[in-house]
């Protein structure tokens, strides 16, 4: 403790320090705001001043919800359905950023700036003829619709083409020279030698499948094929004056994705300033 | 005779022998092993992303509600939407919030960034706590800051201990975009600050003390130290943020629905409203054409002002 | 041989009536979805579990829907072949979106269980249907029936110095005493409102403005839908007597209002409002929500533009079969038992169905104000029918939140209301 603060000797720095201080209890009080009045009674979250220990803590502002809304569903669906289009993500990245970064033939940087064009499109520019598809396949309210056309991520092969440029060609063509094949060269080499960088990008990508909006809002407008987000918002219109349940909600909604980033939050937090450290 | 042995024993050799075999050569095989790679990510796009873009495009030159057949109207789509009111409303809303939100984000964070940077004590966990909003969905923090923005909410309750006015946020046309503007910043600027701390720590520490040597101020080496070499970063931050900008949807849907009285409205979400509410596809994909042009000449333009993108990449 | 021959025809007989029988238990599933409406619901819950018990082979699968997301969900899931079978749509929407995309089927008569649909008409009063009646032909039978009436909490208007049975005849009447039933706090912000209606999505805004609208003699286009008539004098008086509620009376406040509950009534339940418009199922609402706030509450007839003339307008929601379904004539049974039960509809959900000798059904002897609704019904009309619904509603609402949120001027709104519904006729 005493050799960090021995790192502050200038007044500029404590002054810092306390901004720093301020400026971060400002940003966490909508979550303690949220997290007060999902205990709090209706009739106490309005009342003046703000009382931020409610008088009682009413744990059935959590346990109500789950019982009138498929909750623990809506939940398996976001973890189901983020589970498997990240591995998804993380494969066809790694395999496609692998290949414009190691290989060459004709096409394959059109393919790569085409694929990296797309990320300027919003969803919602699209969506429409999407939509259309989705159900032309017959799957609207299915798994395979949830999962499959968010498998892809331009961002993701980015990522990994820029980390891929960075690997020594000598690693693969040694290994070609022992005979090696092709795919085990990937499996064997290439994917363990940037664990890192898949790592990071396993962790966006399930954070973005996770809190994904649009997309399943439109597809699966079943109610047992709905996801956490979309659960939420339509919880929000049912019960939206019951406020401290739908505080409660929320909470629970956030919780999944809170734990992840306390485990992992160096890698999280590094997978981003990844996007703007050049290669 | 022999030879028609020879060509008779290679039939039986094994494909990968003879993918192995000079027949081959190493660039050939090469080139097909890097497009068997690349496949299943190109396919992907292929049908779930580049189909979809040309579909909208075509879309947009008929008037199509899902059930009948589409008819083709040309150009008849965007006059239309050129000719609403709204429709233009909601451009210049969304460039309103992009710049709203953005602006001060990015300055905020950039403020941030160079705090954090000061070797404070604990920066990992203000980086960390600040970070929180980031990974927080944007359909929480509307539900939430829904809540905050309330008549008798958490919001006015402290702008009335200031002694400030209270207006009613969600319902007044004049303070709703505010309503919207907050909490996307709230909620992005942690993303920013580790974007801008990861280009500040990049910056190698020998510059900052080889001029420290020279004798020049913290004034001049943030000015022709820190600047020059973060403004790739800079670059980039304000590429991505402008693009988010453009797109935003779900805190205008959740918390405001494009209202007071249309106020919010941005394109994505009459976009929306167009095609699902309703109905009108032909009508909403040229609306996202026009979504996707405005993002698409940004980019450009953000391109030519700072420099080519092997800046960045 | 002839022992044989019966023998014969015996088995087949019986093969026959077995395969008959067994095409009959075939299992059928039969999709229904509706919005959020608490009572409704519950009813539409239990009939469900009966009708499966009756017909052990029928697997109804029931979906609610939420309300804020309600019309979008349905128009795009029947437009793109993933709807329901039945559906449970307002008229509006029925006629204006549904209809044009041929996503309704033609009642089946048989289906229902009547020789002829004059039968089936018989069954029902003239209004009753005609609300998903496009040239001659059905698409629905009625799940609810609606008019207006007010509902006044008599404490609120005693303790103003009111006699109890006091009621309205103009809007000018209703404002100045609603007025007087407003409260303001110390800084002179507005805490109660005497009389307020809701402001919640783009489908309420229209109903409640027609409901003023039908009195003045206002429409959203002119008959052939050539043009917009919005902007027309009587369309402006009905929104001034609304835009005067708020502006002028100081009866009405929006932002005093809750702008998002599923419940319609809430405002009225919690008691921040003394006087608002309510339909018959609201009586049931208010009671589940407040038993001693509906104990305290005296319906009465709106008051009228033209008091001689009075005029009401009727909105209702149908039971339809999805055009797409496989299974129709499964689907049209379905909707033909969740219709037969009329008086537990009255009394449970307090939906009135327009059927034919409703008031001397026996529930209707608990069904408060039976007789006031009943005239309501019977002399009142259904709006205007007007293509795209969603869209004309949602025009609407941004005109009217202008007007009522912003105080904008009426006229140069609606005329800005009336190049925007010009723009849906193209």
């Amino acid at each position: 403790m005493t050799k960090r603060f021995a790192q502050v000797q200038n007044p500029l720095q404590i002054a810092l320090l306390i901004g720093i201080i301020i400026q971060t209890m400002v940003m966490m009080v909508p979550l303690a705001y949220m997290l007060s009045t999902s205990f709090k009674a209706q009739n106490e979250v309005f009342l003046l001043p703000i009382r931020w220990i409610p008088a009682e803590l009413l744990v059935e502002n959590y346990t109500t919800p789950l019982e009138e809304r498929p909750f623990l569903r809506w939940f398996f669906n976001s973890a189901f359905v983020a589970t498997s289009s990240t591995i998804l993500v993380v494969l066809t990245s790694a395999l496609a950023g692998y290949s414009f970064a190691k290989f060459k033939y004709p096409g394959r940087d059109f393919l790569f700036w085409t694929i990296l064009a797309t990320m300027m499109i919003p969803l919602e520019a699209m969506i429409v003829p999407l939509f259309i598809l989705v159900r032309d396949l017959g799957w609207l309210n299915t798994y395979q619709g949830l999962i499959i056309p968010a498998g892809g991520s331009a961002f993701g092969i980015f990522l990994m083409r820029q980390h891929m440029l960075a690997m020594p060609d000598e690693l693969i063509e040694a290994a070609r020279i022992d005979g090696a094949s092709e795919v085990g060269i990937f499996w064997r080499i290439v994917l363990p030698v940037n664990q890192p960088a898949l790592s990071a990008l396993g962790i966006f990508a399930f954070m973005w499948n996770w809190n994904s909006f649009l997309y399943p809002l439109l597809v699966a407008n079943r109610d047992e094929m709905r996801t956490l987000p979309i659960g939420l918002a339509s919880f929000e219109s049912a019960y939206s004056t019951n406020y401290p349940q739908l505080m409660a909600v929320s909470v629970l909604a956030i919780l999944p994705v809170l734990l992840v980033f306390f485990v992992l939050q160096n890698k999280f937090i590094e997978s981003m300033a990844l996007t703007g450290v050049k290669g | 005779m022999a030879n028609r042995t020879d060509r008779l024993s290679a039939q039986r050799i094994s494909a990968r022998t003879i993918l192995q075999s000079r027949l081959f050569t190493y660039r050939t095989r090469q080139q097909v092993w890097g497009l068997l790679f690349a496949l299943p990510a190109v396919t992907l796009f292929a049908v779930f992303a580049i189909y979809p873009i040309i579909q909208t495009f075509y879309i947009s030159f008929f008037d199509y509600d899902l059930v009948n057949t589409p008819d083709y109207v040309g150009m008849g789509n965007y006059e239309t939407i050129f000719d609403s009111p709204i429709f233009i409303n909601s451009i210049r809303f969304t460039f309103v919030y992009a710049f709203g939100t953005y602006i001060p984000t990015l300055i905020l964070a950039l403020i941030l960034a160079l705090t954090l940077n000061a070797r404070l004590p604990f920066r990992g966990f203000w980086r960390m706590m600040n970070f929180i909003p980031v990974v927080i969905s944007w359909v929480v923090v509307s539900v939430v800051w829904k809540l905050m923005f309330h008549r008798n909410g958490l919001f006015n309750a402290g702008l009335d201990s200031l002694g400030l006015m209270t207006p009613d946020w969600l319902l007044s046309t004049n303070y709703a975009p505010f309503a919207i503007i907050i909490p996307s910043i709230w909620k992005e600027l942690g993303f920013y600050m580790v974007i801008f701390l990861a280009g500040l720590q990049n910056i190698p520490n020998v510059y900052y003390e080889a001029s420290k040597i020279d004798g020049a101020s913290s004034l001049q080496s943030f000015r022709f130290i820190t600047v020059p070499l973060l403004r790739p970063t800079i670059a980039l931050a304000i590429v991505i943020s402008l693009i988010e900008g453009l797109k935003v949807f779900i805190p205008p849907f959740v918390m405001t629905q494009g209202g007071p009285a249309g106020t919010t409205r941005v394109m994505a979400l009459i976009i929306y409203q167009t095609a699902f509410a309703n109905g009108r596809f032909g009508r909403a994909s040229a609306m996202a054409v026009i979504l996707f042009l405005i993002i698409l000449s940004i980019t450009l333009i953000q391109n030519r002002l700072y420099g080519t993108r092997r800046d960045i990449y | 041989m002839k022992k044989m021959t019966v023998l014969l025809l015996i088995l087949l007989l019986a093969f026959s009536s077995s395969v008959l029988v067994a095409q009959e238990q075939e299992p059928v599933t039969v999709t229904f979805w509706s919005h959020t409406h608490p009572p409704m619901v519950d009813l539409n819950e239990q009939l469900i579990a009966e009708y499966m018990e009756l017909n052990p082979h029928v697997t109804i699968e029931y979906q609610v829907i939420p309300n804020n997301l309600f019309f979008e969900t349905m128009l795009v899931s029947t437009s793109t072949g993933v709807g329901p079978d039945v559906m449970n749509m307002g008229n509006a929407q029925l006629v204006s979106d549904y209809l044009p995309r041929g996503l309704v089927a033609e009642l089946d008569v048989e289906a229902l269980g009547f020789e002829s649909l004059d039968d089936l008409l018989a069954t029902y009063v003239p209004n009753a249907l005609s609300g998903a009646m496009v040239d001659g032909s059905y698409y629905g039978l009625p799940s609810e029936i609606n008019t207006d009436m007010l509902a006044i909490y008599t404490p609120d208007l005693v303790e103003a110095g009111y006699p109890e049975d006091w009621a309205p005849t103009t809007w000018d009447e209703l404002g100045e005493v609603a007025g007087e039933l407003s409260r303001f706090d110390e800084d002179g912000n507005q805490t109660h409102r005497g009389f307020d209606l809701v402001y919640l999505h783009a489908g309420w805004f229209s109903n409640q403005f027609q409901t003023l609208a039908i009195q003045t003699g206002c429409t959203y286009y002119n008959d052939d839908l050539t043009e917009s008539t919005i902007n027309s004098p009587e369309c402006v008086a009905a929104a001034q007597i609304w835009h005067d509620m708020i502006f002028e009376y100081q009866a009405a406040n929006p932002s005093l209002s809750s702008r998002e509950s599923t419940v319609p009534l809430q405002d009225y339940i919690d008691g921040t409002v003394t006087m608002t418009f309510i339909q018959p199922w609201g009586m049931e609402l208010v009671r589940q929500g407040d038993p001693e706030r509906w104990e305290n509450t005296r319906l009465v007839a709106l008051p009228q533009v033209d008091p001689e003339n009075p005029s009401n307008k009727i909105n209702a929601y149908y039971w339809a079969v999805n055009s797409g379904s496989e299974v129709q004539e499964e689907a049209w049974k379905f909707i033909a038992f969740m219709a037969s039960y009329p008086g537990r509809w009255l009394v449970d959900v307090n939906f009135l169905q327009g059927n034919v000798g409703m008031d001397e059904l026996p529930e209707a002897a608990d069904f408060p104000y039976a007789d006031q609704w009943m005239v309501g019904l019977d002399s009142g009309d259904f709006f205007q029918l007007y293509p795209a619904a969603n869209e004309t509603h949602e025009a609407l609402r941004v005109a009217l939140e202008n007007i009522l949120f912003n105080n904008t001027d009426i006229q140069s709104t609606l005329d800005n209301l009336k190049a925007e519904l010009d723009f849906i006729l193209q």
